[in-house]
């Protein structure tokens, strides 16, 4: 089990250029999605094609992480944005999506920090859907140092 | 009859007008007998909690689902800007359908 998942991360590390999936707009409008987060879009009723990858939404988590059970990330959005729903993934993970947020309040800001389970080395995800109907996302690179194990 | 669960809550102070009020939560899941049984057949973690909601003074803020790609020990980290003081009511969803729920008060500041 734990092999694979090695052998899994070195072939995804090389898949998953983090360059390729900056978070300059228009850069990361053009690259690549990781393979699993269109099907995990679509699970949630979300077409990926429709996602303007924007630096409106700001996904932030450690570039290295030590302890895979619990990787701290946060999500961001401007002060006034009225997001409707924001999803997490790790497109890595056996199972991509992580959890889902709605605010319902306009008392809450929207920012969130969270723990997650990452599986291995991979390129995290966010999508937002605004209130005007929009899709934003942002994505964020992690890198585990002990080579995974928390087995999601 | 189980213990009561250990959440812990922390606001970062009084609801000062016009000021942002953090709220820090970590829902500690209980131990597990064996490690294995945090996994299902799959091999998939196995979430204690799936669900939270916060509440000011009855009116919804927010809620998520959550998967089984969420740390067991669930910390969640918000902020809102209450229009008075009140009180803030948290409740974590578990997954044998039990809830947990807190409530702590935000004073004046």
């Amino acid at each position: 089990n734990e092999t694979a998942y090695e052998k899994g991360s070195i072939d995804r590390r090389t898949d998953l250029n983090a360059n390729d999936l900056g978070i300059e707009p228009a850069a990361a409008r053009a690259a690549p999605v990781p393979p699993a987060l269109p099907e995990a879009l679509r699970d949630l009723g979300l077409a990926a094609e429709r996602v303007a990858w924007s630096s409106d939404l700001v996904l932030a988590a450690p570039g290295l992480a030590e302890d895979g059970a619990a990787v701290p990330v946060s999500l961001l959005l401007p002060e006034g944005a009225r997001p409707v729903e924001i999803h997490l993934f790790a497109p890595g993970n056996r199972k991509a999506w992580l959890a889902s947020f709605t605010p319902s309040s306009e008392l809450v800001r929207p920012e969130w920090r969270l723990r997650i389970r990452v599986g291995r080395s991979q390129t995290l995800a966010a999508v937002a859907r605004l209130a005007d109907g929009r899709l934003i996302g942002a994505t964020a690179e992690v890198q585990l140092t002990a080579g995974g194990g928390c087995r999601s | 009859m189980s213990a009561a669960a250990d959440i812990r809550i922390r606001l970062s102070g009084p609801a000062a007008p016009g000021g942002v009020v953090e709220v820090t939560t970590l829902a500690l899941a209980p131990p597990l007998a064996d490690p294995a049984a945090g996994f299902d057949a799959d091999g998939l973690p196995v979430p204690h909690y799936v669900g939270f909601e916060a509440e000011f003074d009855g009116r919804p803020l927010w809620r998520a689902v959550l998967g089984p790609g969420v740390s067991r020990e669930v910390m969640l980290v918000f902020s809102f800007r209450p229009d008075r003081p009140g009180a803030l009511t948290l409740r974590w969803r578990r997954r044998d359908g039990g809830v947990e729920t807190r409530q702590v008060a935000v004073p004046a500041g």
